[in-house]
């Protein structure tokens, strides 16, 4: 029997009054794979995601995770989401925000767990300060935190090494390769190719609001005549 | 509506969040100075509105009763021309005769039956005991804030027109004016001792509106100014998120007026054998009807005034843009102030109606017209089913607009121009 796709999107087509974001999208994620979802700026990544999660309505199409619409007060399934457009309650300590999503995200001890994140990641003096004392690179590892939580069995991170130091991103991608280890589902929104042909099994290439190369990492490869990633999205770009 | 877990999550964090705020306590300590200021504010208004109706126009067409058993009025202006001379007109002054013992007994009934609109009585011993007694009905509520004009100015122009010096000293303003309204069935009413506590619920109204009118707004601003609103709503739903604000807001709500009321009891409590505390006490009469129709009509006002607030805190992408949006909402709650004699007097114009049932405006429209008891039980009910609705369609609104303009972070633009249909 077939196993459920953690993601499945179906004839997805995306409006935004007379502006078609996307046209005709269909891709699944397997369970326990690491899938690079790829694209220009503008292209719809972000759109898909945010459907997928039910923060916009599609025009058409069915976006389902693991079988089911999503819906957060289900915490059967967890998922964890670090968006590009990213922030936190400035105001607040760093334990206080984590302790509440901790709660939302039906976590058992989320104090217990936020310390322990927070130490590993260098910001264990950091717990009682206010969000907007903390740096740049800090607030991100407070936001990472947010996402990995519960342990999600899909993840979904859009850019999640923009900003980082060449150490903190080894740290992130530690902490993924851990997740992944566990068998969380991992979505990666990136512009970094070789992060990609490094840790995802599948990826597609989205083009026009349609689904340019779509698979196996190696078979992406193999149809666009053995080039690298970096170099097949820039002949797809360079496309007119 | 059931209370789920993220709900209570969500309120619990913004709770505490408000609580760790010293705005929060600023504001809390800042109330008793508010409420000052409103009533010194009010006073002002009133004594502006009590010169401008001892005019005779608002006295047109009224009949007024006299009995002045002390003698102490001048006899001229007692004849028509002297009379007019005060007052206009307008105005008839009956004037009652002293020698007749039955004389009282039938002014009365005059003004229990509405023929007299006011009965000004100045018994034999008004200079020893300097008080004057004053008879109205209480139909005539639009004579409510100057029912005394007509008799201070007789009394004052007596004091230049004839008397001893002693006399000319307690006419102007030495003495003491005691009323008694009589009701539909000839009972007597105290108006305002009865609109004191209905009136405080006003009040409470108006400061809470005041003091959370921006947090409401802010609180669903904040998410979208932080950029957290797209990692928020995938751990709880939106209308979750936004009922758990109100609820917070609501619960604060609550909370600063305990903080007010109580040791203001307190004191009330502890001085209550202090002369100037047992005369307030003793004006105040408890309707608990009418408070408790002012009690419900501030909790669903309130509901539906968080709700408005929310829907335009998520309309906007951020605070600063949020006032051209709420100042038209804080227009229209306030609104009703500015015609509080309309409210008064009970009259059936086409303006009390439309504010009390305009929602913006029905809150203090309704809870003025209930203080004065003016608003029917049926009416009080029409009015609370409306502010419920409204609040429903108010609040889902919001969840569907939160929703939709959660990730949106630039200013909505409200297009007015309607489309092309040719080219």
């Amino acid at each position: 029997m077939k196993e459920t796709p953690i993601v499945s999107v179906e004839h997805f087509k995306m409006q935004f009054g007379n502006k078609t974001v996307i046209k005709d999208l269909s891709f699944e994620v397997r369970p326990g794979e690491i899938f690079g979802f790829l694209g220009s700026n503008g292209s719809g990544k972000t759109t898909t995601i945010r459907a997928l999660l039910n923060l916009y309505v599609p025009t058409a199409g069915k976006l389902l995770i693991a079988g089911k619409s999503y819906n957060p007060n289900n915490h059967e399934l967890t998922v964890g989401y670090l968006p590009e457009e990213r922030g936190l309650y400035r105001k607040e300590t760093v334990i206080d925000t984590m302790v509440y999503f901790g709660e939302l995200k039906g976590l058992k001890n989320p104090r217990g767990w936020s310390e322990k994140y927070l130490k590993r990641v260098g910001l264990g003096d950091k717990i009682n300060e206010k969000v907007e004392k903390l740096s740049g690179g800090q607030q991100q590892k407070v936001q990472l935190g947010l996402t990995i939580m519960c342990e999600p069995k899909l993840l979904i991170l859009d850019e999640p090494t923009k900003g980082f130091d060449p150490v903190n991103r080894r740290l992130l991608m530690d902490i993924i390769d851990e997740l992944h280890q566990k068998g969380s589902s991992i979505i990666l929104i990136t512009h970094y190719m070789d992060e990609v042909e490094r840790l995802c099994d599948r990826a597609l290439l989205l083009k026009d609001g349609v689904a340019r190369a779509y698979g196996p990492i190696s078979e992406i490869r193999k149809e666009f005549g053995g080039k690298s990633l970096d170099e097949i999205f820039v002949k797809v770009y360079g496309e007119s | 509506m059931s209370f789920k877990k993220p709900v209570l999550i969500v309120t619990k964090f913004e709770i505490v969040r408000q609580l760790k705020k010293p705005t929060f306590w600023i504001a809390l300590l800042l109330l008793p100075v508010l409420l000052l200021s409103i009533v010194g504010i009010a006073a002002l208004s009133e004594s502006q509105t009590e010169e401008v109706l001892s005019s005779a126009q608002s006295f047109a067409g009224k009949t007024i009763g006299l009995l002045d058993e002390a003698e102490i009025i001048d006899a001229r202006l007692l004849t028509d021309e002297g009379f007019a001379s005060i007052v206009g007109d307008d105005v008839k002054l009956r004037v009652y005769d002293k020698n007749d013992e039955k004389t009282f007994t039938e002014a009365l009934d005059e003004v229990k039956q509405g023929r007299i609109d006011i009965f000004y009585h100045l018994a034999k011993d008004f200079v020893e005991t300097k008080e004057v007694k004053y008879y109205s009905f209480q139909r005539d509520k639009a004579l409510l804030v100057n029912r005394e004009g007509i008799l201070r100015s007789l009394l004052s122009s007596s004091a230049y027109l004839q008397t001893t010096p002693e006399n000319a000293l307690i006419l102007t303003n030495g003495y003491k004016m005691t009323e008694t309204t009589y009701g539909e069935n000839g009972e007597e009413v105290n108006l305002l001792g009865q609109a004191i506590v209905p009136l405080a619920i006003l009040v409470i109204f108006y400061i809470l509106i005041c003091v959370f009118g921006n947090r409401l707004l802010m609180s669903v601003v904040e998410e979208k100014e932080n950029r957290i609103s797209e990692m928020i709503l995938t751990a709880v739903s939106a209308k979750d998120l936004i009922i758990g604000k109100i609820i917070s807001l609501i619960a604060l709500g609550f909370l600063q007026i305990a903080v007010f009321i109580i040791p203001l009891l307190c004191i009330l409590f502890i001085n209550r054998d202090n002369p100037m505390v047992s005369d307030i006490l003793s004006v105040i009469e408890w309707n608990p009807t009418t408070i408790l129709m002012n009690i419900a009509l501030l909790l669903f006002s309130y509901f539906f005034f968080a709700g408005a607030c929310t829907f335009v805190g998520a309309l906007v992408p951020t605070a600063r843009d949020a006032s051209q949006f709420i100042a038209p909402v804080m227009i229209g709650i306030v609104l009703p102030l500015y015609f509080l004699q309309l409210f008064i007097s009970g009259e059936n114009s086409a303006l009390t109606y439309i504010m009390s049932y305009f929602p913006l405006t029905a809150p203090i429209a309704l809870m003025l017209r209930n203080a004065f008891g003016t608003l029917p039980v049926w009416e009080f009910l029409i009015g609370i089913v409306e502010l419920s609705i409204v609040s429903i369609i108010v609040l889902r609104l919001t969840v569907k607009t939160f929703q939709k303009n959660a990730i949106n972070f630039s200013v909505v633009k409200l297009n007015f121009k309607p489309k092309k249909r040719w080219k």
